[in-house]
């Protein structure tokens, strides 16, 4: 599903993410973690186009993705989550899910204008779809609250769902647990579980540990925007470098 | 939700049913010369705020597009015959396009860098329309005799006959923007305006968004600035400068409220009537405007509207506070 090839981000002389290989596989979950200012977040910016590789590649589906703009990146299939929440605030829970399904709304601004029989019945379809999606994470008594003033972790609830709403192929969680509750963690992994079981394709950041170590297909670890492991998380867990690299960071 | 729809469906039909028998009370064509003035500046202004409210982008220029509207209405009415309706809408179609063509640089600039290349471009029109090339424009001396609109054989050269076509004209703008705020399109905006990168991270094409903003905002702008000249049927450049509109329009926004249906509307009519109403302190008047607007400004930062609507929820909160405290 999603390739990198020795992908590099240089920041003037600081090398932000070294030379990473990585290879995502459909219908998986997998985690990539590592010590603060590992290149995770970079990582995905480079994967969602925010950021053009310095050198090296990304593929997506097969195609090489170096340079796209990420709302085309968004139109190809693939959306993300923030790791600091950058939700539409002023508008409420429905329309920031409705704005996620933006890229898979096909009528132009005459359509929305002469209010056609083709916008009214897309329109109907996007609620409709909204209305699954808010209830899929218990946001829907809250459809007309604005973003801004849910409280965090219904936030990161609402990121997800709006990043859900373009029906992506593969699903970019950046530190989703961040700010959360033991309670809502535990129903998180269980969400990150069904959306899984919905087909989508997720890679997740995540300094939760445990959380990483319960849902996790496969696992990759940087340190200093180098690779220093990749396997299953009961290999992670018990690798020297691994261990070594928390212990070291914190 | 659908009762809110509702209640203010009611209250528009009855506010345009009172405007529109009005004139039957009301006699005086100084009065709709007025609210003439204001019914333009809603249709301005709403364009302005589409894209100014909405899509989060400024203009200190939209001089420039109500110049375009104007002039080029009242430029092909003259010499090509055609009906005004049929050049204003012409006119409003060139704007447009300068629009779109302005925004595609422009809206890649950030916030303070945008304020000064819509300044150019209002300067660039002023000063095209002062001097025009083989002085079309007949620079300072400004162009008469501009055609009335004719409609069904009735020529509208009166005050109050033009008023009703201006009030219909308004409301078919204020009714689209209505329906491109709620749409796919408006949501767009919003987002954009909300959060730039997170709607690029969504699918957004900002850039595209962004121009689009434009275009329709200078509809808006250059179709008020051609009723404006079959209206007045006299147009000259001092009409057209930053000073005269571009920074009126702008106050008149932020005045009644960024990003709403009656924002605008309120903006225009109560900015234009301290206008009238300032006439009679003669010298003074300039000074008087200005540091009135300055007062509001700080005193209602987000304008008249959520001023408004801050206070009916504070006394809601009165309300629901008592009956708590009966129970
Ligand atoms: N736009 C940028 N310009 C310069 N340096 C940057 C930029 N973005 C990130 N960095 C640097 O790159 C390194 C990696 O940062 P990144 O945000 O990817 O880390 P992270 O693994 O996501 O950390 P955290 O767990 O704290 O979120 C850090 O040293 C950071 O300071
Ligand atoms: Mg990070």
């Amino acid at each position: 599903m999603l390739r990198t090839e020795n992908a590099t981000i240089r920041f003037g002389g600081l090398v932000a993410v070294n030379s990473v290989n990585m290879h995502i596989k459909e219908g998986q979950i997998t985690a990539l973690i590592g010590p603060n200012g590992a290149g995770k977040t970079t990582t995905f910016n480079m994967i969602s186009g925010v950021y053009r590789p310095t050198e090296g590649k990304v593929f997506f589906n097969g195609q090489e993705v170096n340079g796209i703009p990420p709302f085309k990146m968004n139109h190809m299939g693939m959306s993300r989550t923030y790791q600091n929440i950058n939700l539409f605030k002023s508008m409420s829970v429905q329309d920031n899910v409705l704005v996620g399904m933006h890229p898979r709304i096909s009528h132009g601004l005459t359509d929305c204008i002469l209010r056609t029989k083709k916008s009214r019945a897309e329109e109907k379809a996007c609620l409709e779809k909204a209305e699954e999606l808010m209830e899929f994470v218990g946001l829907t008594h809250k459809r007309n609250t604005p973003a801004g003033s849910l409280p965090y972790g219904e936030q990161r609830l609402l990121e997800i769902i709006r990043a859900m709403a373009s029906d992506p192929k593969l699903l970019l969680l950046d530190e989703p647990a961040a700010g959360m509750n033991t309670t809502e963690k535990v129903e998180l992994s269980e969400t990150i579980l069904r959306i899984k079981d919905k087909g989508f394709t997720v890679l997740l950041v995540e300094h939760d540990m445990k959380l990483v170590m319960n849902i996790s297909d496969y696992i990759y670890v940087l340190n200093f925007g180098t690779k220093i492991a990749e396997g299953l998380p009961a290999e992670i867990q018990s690798n020297p470098d691994v261990i070594a690299a928390y212990l070291g960071g914190e | 939700m659908k009762k809110k729809i509702n209640k203010s469906t009611v209250a528009t039909l009855i506010l345009l049913v009172v405007i529109a028998i009005s004139p039957v009370v009301v006699q005086s064509n100084y009065i709709y010369s007025v609210i003439n003035f204001m019914l333009l500046y809603v249709i301005a202004t709403s364009g302005l705020d589409l894209l100014f409210g909405y899509s989060g982008q400024i203009s200190l220029g939209h001089a420039g597009f109500y110049a375009i509207g104007a002039y080029g209405s009242a430029l092909m009415s003259l010499h090509w015959n055609l009906h005004p309706l049929i050049t204003m809408l012409i006119a409003a179609i060139i704007a447009t396009i300068v629009g779109v063509v302005l925004a595609y640089p422009a809206s890649k600039l950030k916030y303070h860098f945008l304020s000064l290349c819509t300044i150019g471009f209002g300067e660039i029109i002023y000063q095209l329309i002062v001097n025009s090339p083989g002085d079309i424009t007949s620079g300072f001396t400004g162009l008469y005799g501009i055609p009335a609109v004719t409609l069904f054989g009735f020529k509208l050269s009166k005050n109050i006959s033009i008023f009703y076509m201006l009030l219909i004209f308004a409301i078919v703008f204020m009714f689209v923007k209505q329906r491109i705020v709620h749409s796919k399109v408006g949501r767009a905006f919003i987002a954009i305006r909300d959060n730039t990168a997170a709607a690029n991270g969504m699918g957004i094409d900002v850039t595209r968004y962004r121009v689009m903003a434009f275009g329709i905002s200078a509809f808006y702008t250059a179709f008020a600035g051609a009723l404006y000249a079959h209206f007045i049927r006299f147009i000259s450049p001092e009409t057209f400068t930053q000073e005269a509109l571009s920074v009126p329009l702008l106050t008149m926004v932020l005045f009644g409220g960024l990003g709403s249906l009656w924002g605008p509307v309120i903006g225009s009519v109560v900015v234009t009537l301290i206008k009238e109403l300032l006439q009679a302190t003669g010298t003074y008047q300039m000074i008087i405007y200005s540091g009135f607007i300055v007062i509001v400004l700080l005193f209602m930062p987000r304008g008249i509207m959520s001023f408004i609507s801050g206070i009916a929820e504070k006394v809601k909160m009165k309300k629901e506070a008592k009956a708590d405290v009966k129970n």
